[in-house]
């Protein structure tokens, strides 16, 4: 589904992603792992599309095509959803009719016909129960003045009525208490079907515990320098990412 | 200097010209005060970039311009923007006369009395006499006082004391540039004792599309104690005329005063809006929206004095400039030293879409209570690019996107509006200008 070969990114001139080699199939989950600054966010951001980060070498391609070549909004048409770690507050747009604007521009770019309001509302309904989240919230301004634990099951919420081919989550867990952490983990693994794929970018393993992966990378200094399975996450858990850096100095 | 010169000794030449026009009229009591703002004129400078108020708004042009005496407009079609909801009063203008045929008066005399100046100045109405010229100052203001001195046509209402007008009062200010005309009208509103009143006022062009105009407006309202006024300015002239305006408001004690200016298009426009809060626990609100294109130049100046305690004051002008329009805004608020438990707050946020469209913004707050509320902000900035990305990554392409975020900022102003017809009448506007 996706294959990352040789990624090189900067930001101002400043290398970032030293040549990111991964590859993610349909049906799997692969965790991200690694200690803050190793480039996590940025591999999460320039998938998506972010302007920011100019891409130096490499490929991307998903489902068959270049990602590179596409904008943003061309990504999230082919399949392709970003959690944010810090979701953007914008004053003035209702979260319903953010969202109705982004299913049904989504469905034109796959040449489907957009949903009318009442079938709008009804899928909405349905997955309004699998993050708990509230029909007020929904009522109000995109993300302003929702907490943290809100804002991130509004991402999730988002996810389920886009359904991506592939949903990167960067940093889901971050600022959530373990009850809303529980929430957005279940929503996730409610969402996934042989079809499409979940990439978990997290600092820590707990969000592990609940979103079970296939397999384990560490990414440090702006390259994946270790691979395996769930298990390696624990054994980060336990070490800390100490012995990864020495491993990788050695 | 000598433009300028010109151009104010062009009107006094003139005067007898004018005089002529009036016929009867020269021997209304009001005419008096014509005449004594003519020899005030005499003195007064025409306003220039070096005085503090007229920094930013430069009028060398206008001053070299020559204007005509206003000749009515030979349009006889009614356009088709002038459609007016059924429940309404409306007084159509154009080039400062009175279009009756396409005007209706439809509130009881009961509610109000609704006249235009020559009519009421013909029938020496009270007002003239006791209200007019009395709190839009002549002594230092050059447009204020050249309109006085050409007063010509314009709205005279008094809402009776404890009634409610339900039916908005709409003016329609039309400007034909066939010619290059100046038209000076001149409002006077009195709302009574405990009543109320929703006066909307539209500013358009007909003609042609280069022509040149020179609009120079003053209105007087008096708020009186309990009463509510909103009143509602549209700005929508495709014509790049000059347009100078004042508003000029009194408030009494509990009373509520709203003013809403949009402003579309136009040529060159100068807003004054300047409210005296004479009255305790009074509400005064001011909301401006300025959607800009082209080389067009909106210029809003406001004064929210606080006179007296416990009053509420709120500002926010919003502005989003495109191509190498212009924007100015200069939002003063007094608390005078006797002006205890005053709120007042105001803002002023500025989108430029363009590295050429630029903004002026100077909110100024002189306080000398001590125990007041009061706060002021302004921002200016492009687009936000992290909300502009995390749209697009929901599917929403660019421009629709731009066109969302440029939609919801416009809206914050737009939902306070609380007159369907005229708030319909905007949203619709902005949106499909925004969306392209």
């Amino acid at each position: 589904m996706l294959k990352i070969s040789n990624l090189k990114a900067n930001i101002d001139d400043k290398e970032i992603l030293k040549g990111i080699d991964l590859e993610v199939k349909a049906g799997e989950v692969h965790a991200i792992m690694g200690p803050n600054g190793s480039g996590k966010s940025t591999l999460a951001s320039v998938l998506a599309g972010r302007e920011e980060y100019e891409v130096t070498d490499g490929t991307v391609t998903f489902s068959g095509k270049d990602l590179l070549d596409l904008a943003p909004e061309e990504r999230a048409g082919e399949g392709i959803f970003l959690a944010f770690q810090y979701p953007v507050e914008i004053p003035g747009v209702s979260t319903t009719n953010f969202l109705k604007t982004a299913l049904n521009e989504i469905r034109k770019y796959k040449g489907m016909e957009p949903l009318d309001a009442v079938q709008f509302l009804k899928m909405m309904k349905e997955k309004m129960k699998l993050v708990e989240i509230s029909d007020t919230l929904l009522k109000r301004s995109l993300n302003e003045g929702f907490s943290g634990g809100e804002k991130k099951r509004n991402e999730i919420f988002q996810m389920a009525m886009l359904t991506p081919k592939l949903a990167i989550l960067d940093e889901t867990d971050s600022g959530l208490d373990i009850d809303a952490l529980r929430i957005v983990a279940e929503g996730v693994n409610k969402l996934k079907t042989p079809d499409n794929a979940t990439i978990v970018v997290t600092h820590y393993q707990r969000l592990l515990e609940y979103i079970v992966p296939d397999y384990v990378h560490v990414l440090y200094n702006g390259r994946i320098v270790k691979s395996g399975t769930k298990e390696l996450a624990l054994e980060l858990e336990e070490k800390g990412y100490d012995w990864i850096k020495a491993e990788v100095v050695a | 200097m000598l433009a300028e010169k010109t151009f104010t000794s062009d009107f006094i030449d003139h005067y007898t010209h004018f005089e002529e026009t009036l016929g009867p009229r020269t021997a209304s009591t009001f005419h008096k005060k014509r005449q004594e703002a003519l020899t005030t004129l005499k003195d007064l400078l025409f306003p220039h970039i070096k005085q503090e108020a007229w920094k930013y708004t430069n009028l060398r042009a206008l001053a070299k311009e020559s204007f005509q005496l206003a000749t009515p407009s030979t349009v006889s079609q009614q356009p088709d923007w002038l459609k007016s909801p059924e429940e309404a009063n409306v007084l159509v203008f154009i080039n400062g006369f009175y279009k009756e045929e396409w005007s209706k008066v439809i509130s009881p005399k009961t509610q109000l009395d609704l006249l235009t100046w020559e009519e009421a100045e013909q029938a020496n109405y009270t007002l003239l006499t006791t209200h007019a010229g009395k709190i839009a100052t002549t002594q230092s203001d050059y447009f204020n006082t050249l309109n006085l001195a050409y007063t010509q046509q314009g709205l005279v209402m008094h809402v009776n004391k404890n009634q409610a007008v339900e039916a908005p009062i709409i003016i329609y200010q039309i400007i034909d540039t066939s010619q290059p005309v100046a038209v000076q009208p001149r409002n006077l509103v009195v709302v009574g004792e405990n009543a109320q009143a929703k006066l909307v006022e539209i500013h358009q062009t007909v003609g042609p599309e280069e022509g040149k105009a020179f609009l120079n407006e003053v209105s007087e309202f008096f708020v009186e104690k309990n009463a509510r006024l909103s009143y509602y300015k549209l700005q929508h002239e495709l014509q790049p005329i000059t347009h100078i305006n004042t508003t000029q408001v009194l408030q009494k004690d509990h009373s509520f005063f709203g003013a809403t200016t949009i402003s579309l298009e136009g040529g060159l426009i100068r807003n004054n809006l300047n409210i005296e809060i004479a009255g305790e626990h009074c509400e005064s609100f001011m909301t401006g929206l300025s959607v800009l294109s082209g080389k067009t130049h909106v210029d809003h100046h406001t004064i929210a004095d606080h006179q007296v305690p416990h009053s509420y004051s709120n500002e926010l002008y919003k502005g989003i400039f495109d191509d190498r329009s212009t924007g100015v805004f200069n939002g003063k608020v007094f608390v005078r030293p006797q002006a205890q438990k005053t709120n007042a707050f105001q803002q002023n946020r500025n989108i430029l879409l363009t590295d050429t469209a630029s903004i002026y913004t100077k909110p100024q707050l002189e306080i000398w209570a001590d125990d007041v509320k009061c706060s002021h902000g302004a921002t200016t900035g492009q687009l936000d690019e992290d909300a502009l990305f995390y749209l697009r990554t929901r599917g929403i392409p660019e421009e629709r996107a731009k066109a969302l975020l440029l939609t919801a900022f416009a809206g914050e102003v737009l939902e306070r509006i609380d007159l369907a017809f005229f708030k319909a009448y905007c949203e619709n506007y902005i949106h499909t200008r925004l969306s392209n």
